[in-house]
Parts: C-alpha cells; sequence; structure tokens
C-alpha cells in the first residue's frame, strides 16, 4: 500500500511538532520572557568567568583572550544550537514513565522527528546570543590571517559540531529508552563534554587530549578546524587530515546513532518499558 | 476479519535484583495463545481484571508492541512492520491520558492531525464539522484544552481520534471520572459512530453500563487468554453474580441471619450482605428492618469486576 500524497516527512513532522510547542511555550508570554532573560544572562555569566581568567594571565595553554573566545563561541554556538534542534530525545524518559510515548506510536509519522521536537521552546535561542557574541569579538580581535578555505571553515566548524552534537543526542534518546530514568547519567556526557570543549585542550594534559579527540567525538567539534584557523600548531602532532575529518566522523556516528536508535526502538516494543 | 489474531503471546522478561551482585531473571507470560477474530463493524466489549493482559494485548494490535508468538493480522497489515500504514487505519483514545496539545486550543490540535494524516482538505473539513455538532464541540473550539472539563477533553480526544476515519477505534476506559451526562453523550456518539459508519469499536472498560448499553459481543481476558468470547446475556446467565446490599445497623451486633442472604464482610455497625440478582430487594430491605434496628442501607449493582471474578471463583 503506498502512502497518500501530501504524507509528511521527517523534516515536514519535524517543523509541525516543533510549531506547536513554540506556540504552547508562548501561551506564557510573560514566564517565557523571564525564562529567557534568565536563559541570556547564565550563559553570559560563563562568558564573564572567562573574561575575569584572562584578566590574570595574558595566554592559557598558548591561546590569547582573542582565540580562547572564537573557541569558547564556536564550542557553545555548536552545542546550544543542537540543543535547540534535537534536545527533545532528553525527554522521553518522562514520556515513557508517563505513558504518552505510545501517542508517537500510532501516528502515521516518523517517531524521532517527533521526539526531536518534544518540549521544544524558544528559550533555547538565548545560550546561542553569548555564544555568537563571543565567537564574533574572537574572530575580530585575533590576528588571523585570512584565506578562503580559512573563512569557510568557521560556518564548517560550526556545523560539524552540530552534527556531532545531534548524534549524540540520538544516543542520548535511545539510553533514555534502554534505561528509562537515566536522564542524569546522561548529562555528564553531553553539558559535561560541552565545557570541556570550551576550553583550550592542551589545559588537560596530553592522554585526557588523546581521549577526547578519539575516544570522544567532542574533540571534532571545533578543536582540529579552529588550530587550523587560529594558524596554531597541534600540540599532538596529528596529520592535518584530521582537520577535515569532522564530516565523515559525524555521518559515521550519526549511522551508529540511527542504529542505536532503531535497536532501542526494538528494545522498546518487545519490553514497553 | 479486521483483527486477527492466532496464537498471539507476549513475553517479559524482568530481571529482578534479588541482592547486590545476583539478578534474577523470571518471564512473565502477558499474553499467552489468544485467539481473536473481530469482524468489520463489530462493538466489542473487551473487559477482564487489570493485568490480565487486556492493554498488552491492544498494544499490540495498534503497534506499539511486538509480539513474541503467534499470528497478527490488523486490517490485513502487520502492526509492528507496517506502522505507519497501520496508524491510518486506526484510532485510538487513551483514556485519561490525552493526546491533545494541553496548551493550545483544541482547533490547533485537529489542525495539527490533519497535516500529519494528510487528510485530505474536503474530507477533513467534512468530519470536523460532523464531529463537532454530534459532540457539541462548537463552543469549545478556541479553549485550550487545559481549561476543559474532563468530559468536553474525552470529546476532543474522541473527535482527534476519528479525524482520518480509522476502520478502528480501540478505547481505554472512554467514560472514567466522567459525569453521567457526559457518559451517555460519549455512549450514544459511540452506538451512532457504529451503526452509522460501520467503524470497528474495541472498548476496554470497567464500567459494565458502558458494555450493556453498546456491545453486543464480550470479550473476556483472564491471565492473558481469551476466558470468555460471547454476548453479555449469556455470560450474565452463566456468572450470575449477586448483588450487595450495604446496612448500617443502629449499634455493632452479629451478622444479619436472613435466609437467601450471606455476609460477605462485617465492619462494626455496617455489614455487607450478598443476595442473588432476582431477590426482590425491597422486600429483603422490609425483612431486615423488622427484625434489626436500621438505620441507613444501599444497594451494590454487580460490576464488571464482580462478574469476571465469579467467572473464575467457579
Amino acid at each position: 500500500m503506498a502512502e497518500p500524497a501530501g504524507t509528511p516527512g521527517p523534516v515536514t513532522t519535524y517543523l509541525a511538532a516543533m510549531r506547536m510547542w513554540a506556540r504552547s511555550a508562548m501561551q506564557y508570554r510573560a514566564s517565557l520572557v523571564l525564562l529567557m532573560v534568565n536563559a541570556t544572562l547564565i550563559a553570559g555569566l560563563e562568558l564573564a568567568a572567562l573574561l575575569v581568567v584572562y584578566g590574570n594571565v595574558p595566554s592559557l595553554g598558548g591561546f590569547s583572550l582573542s582565540e580562547a573566545l572564537y573557541l569558547y563561541g564556536t564550542a557553545q554556538a555548536a552545542f546550544f544550537a543542537s540543543d535547540l534542534l534535537f534536545t527533545g530525545t532528553e525527554y522521553l524518559g518522562a514520556r515513557i514513565r508517563m505513558g504518552t510515548f505510545d501517542a508517537l506510536l500510532v501516528r502515521p509519522v516518523a517517531v524521532l522527528p517527533q521526539v526531536f521536537a518534544d518540549q521544544f521552546t524558544p528559550r533555547r535561542f538565548c545560550p546561542l546570543i553569548p555564544a555568537f557574541g563571543a565567537m564574533t569579538a574572537g574572530l575580530v580581535t585575533a590576528p588571523i590571517r585570512w584565506t578562503w578555505l580559512r573563512a569557510a571553515l568557521v560556518p564548517y566548524t560550526l556545523l560539524t559540531g552540530v552534527a556531532v552534537f545531534g548524534a549524540i543526542w540520538i544516543f542520548v534518546g535511545a539510553f533514555q529508552i534502554m534505561v528509562t530514568d537515566a536522564s542524569e547519567a546522561m548529562n555528564v556526557v553531553t553539558y559535561g563534554g560541552q565545557y570541556m570543549t570550551s576550553y583550550p585542550l592542551s589545559l588537560y594534559g596530553r592522554n585526557l587530549m588523546l581521549f577526547l579527540t578519539f575516544g570522544v567525538p567532542l574533540g571534532f567539534v571545533n578543536w582540529q578546524p579552529t588550530l587550523y584557523v587560529l594558524d596554531h600548531p597541534d600540540p599532538l602532532d596529528l596529520p592535518s587530515v584530521f582537520r577535515f575529518a569532522g564530516p565523515l566522523f559525524a555521518a559515521a556516528l550519526w549511522g551508529l546513532a540511527l542504529l542505536a536508535w532503531r535497536g532501542a526502538l526494538r528494545h522498546h516494543r518487545s519490553t514497553g518499558s | 476479519m479486521l483483527i486477527e489474531a492466532e496464537r498471539l503471546s507476549k513475553t517479559y522478561t524482568l530481571r529482578k535484583k534479588t541482592s547486590r551482585l545476583k539478578r534474577e531473571r523470571t518471564t512473565v507470560e502477558a499474553v499467552r495463545d489468544l485467539n481473536l477474530a473481530v469482524p468489520e463493524g463489530e462493538l466489542l466489549g473487551y473487559i477482564g481484571p487489570n493485568g490480565a493482559g487486556k492493554s498488552t494485548s491492544i498494544k499490540m494490535f495498534t503497534g506499539i508492541l511486538s509480539p513474541s508468538g503467534g499470528r497478527l493480522r490488523v486490517a490485513g497489515l502487520e502492526p509492528i512492520r507496517d506502522r505507519k500504514q497501520l496508524a491510518r487505519r486506526i484510532g485510538v483514545v487513551f483514556g485519561q491520558r490525552t493526546t491533545l496539545w494541553w496548551d493550545l486550543p483544541l482547533r490547533d490540535s485537529f489542525a495539527l492531525l490533519h497535516r500529519m494524516y494528510a487528510i485530505p482538505d474536503a474530507r477533513f473539513r467534512e468530519n470536523l464539522a460532523r464531529y463537532v455538532d454530534l459532540l457539541d464541540l462548537g463552543p469549545l473550539l478556541d479553549t485550550p484544552v487545559r481549561q476543559l472539563s474532563l468530559g468536553q477533553r474525552m470529546r476532543g480526544d474522541l473527535t482527534a481520534a476519528l479525524l482520518h476515519d480509522p476502520s478502528v477505534l480501540y478505547l481505554d476506559e472512554p467514560t472514567i471520572g466522567l459525569d453521567v451526562t457526559s457518559k451517555m453523550v460519549v455512549r450514544d456518539f459511540l452506538a451512532e459512530l457504529n451503526r452509522e459508519r460501520g467503524t470497528t469499536i474495541v472498548l476496554t472498560t470497567h464500567d459494565l453500563d458502558d458494555i450493556e448499553r453498546l456491545c453486543r459481543r464480550v470479550v473476556v481476558i483472564d491471565h492473558g487468554t481469551v476466558a470468555y468470547d460471547g454476548d453479555l446475556a449469556a455470560l450474565r446467565a452463566r456468572v450470575a453474580a449477586d448483588r450487595t446490599l450495604v446496612v448500617d445497623l443502629v449499634a455493632p451486633g452479629p451478622a444479619i441471619d436472613v435466609p437467601g442472604t450471606v455476609v460477605t464482610r462485617l465492619d462494626g455497625r455496617r455489614q455487607w450482605l450478598a443476595f442473588p440478582v432476582e431477590t426482590n430487594a425491597a422486600a429483603l430491605i422490609a425483612t431486615i428492618a423488622s427484625r434489626y434496628g436500621l438505620v441507613d442501607v444501599s444497594i451494590r449493582e454487580p460490576d464488571i469486576e464482580d462478574v469476571v471474578r465469579q467467572l473464575y471463583c467457579r
């Protein structure tokens, strides 16, 4: 039986569900405004902390303030853009516990886009303001020798970052299905990782750097391409090809994440929890 | 046949922590060897005690859970494999868990379903007008769902489940918590839907009235399998559940001794007496009143739980 014309694809489903959630959030306008101011301030405070640190030392791990601002800005922007788009997977555990996940399974559209859009709120735009602010400030003030390649690597860094973090959100969803109330355990991976990539990697020591570059995908988010943009030598002396391996890595991670998601759904179907 | 289940089964494996290191594996047969054939146009009462396998089997029929064994076809489809196609053929009302958007007007939830199910515009408008009229939702369309009463919300959920013209509608406790008027509206609506549109309805409920007023056929599920499949009158005749007379006496005393009744519970001044359905309740109360100091009485009709329980006590 063919699907009738006009059946929404994943993107349409996602946008339609996201719009409903956004409009739901906007029903409480005063509360939303307060929460948005709050979210912007909190993200700004973290940026202020970085500035305070640099007020005391001229450089950290060989990175000047401008360079650190760029590094911090891209990592934050990539993470919060992925948060904006995909973080609905985090609410899956609560949904399963309340039994409302079933409602998503009896609709004639893909499940994952509905999950991505879950509980969407415009508040998630807020941390992007300081993030892009820091990134722009870094780009303007850092002594970058601009080439076309370097310019192209800026959006490239962001997109790869969003893609890699997006795959991690899918893993979060799959994990939530497997261990319904593991919301807290997964925060260590996502929010903790976001914190680590915000600071120059060489701060953390060689072993940890290796771990982050290879063991944890987050190194790809901004470390390697940023080294190129800022014309920094790699403390690890990895072949320069790694600076451009991000998309391959992101694609592979998405493949794995989608497999994990399918496996988790299959598990859910066989256990109901 | 719209729903065809042959030797359908569902086994859960539970891992229970017995000590710090040891984990015990136990398997639970939630559904076993369930055989069911529901033809098009049926209005089926699907009942049984809690934990009997009702919701597990419904979840398999709707493509939420995969069976562990047996054969299952719904509308000619295999529920898990053909999940999206099946979704267009079925409507599900989850009782107390609404699928409507809580903070948005009712109208918006319907508009979203219009898109998700890709319902042709003309058909959507026609169906919406029809259900809004039948369920008297007109004045409520622009009200946020959170402000609706339970009964109004149930009417909204019913409409939401039907906008895409499903062949079969699954209802889980659609009248629970509703007042008498709302219950009547829902029941009349379901009866008409089944009669006029030929929509097959599978109704899970603990309310015997729902079954009595609506269902020609009753399937009782117990211990994961079909314990009874037939009409309600035959079920009643087979079980002949007792009614219960609850009496409050002036002072605590020994169990009331009246022929044809059995005291099933005694708590201070209050006593519970079971008596057969055919006994004249008025005469029974008169007899008790003439011999005991009576303060208050009330009669409890046997509910579906009693009927089902009795089916298994025999």
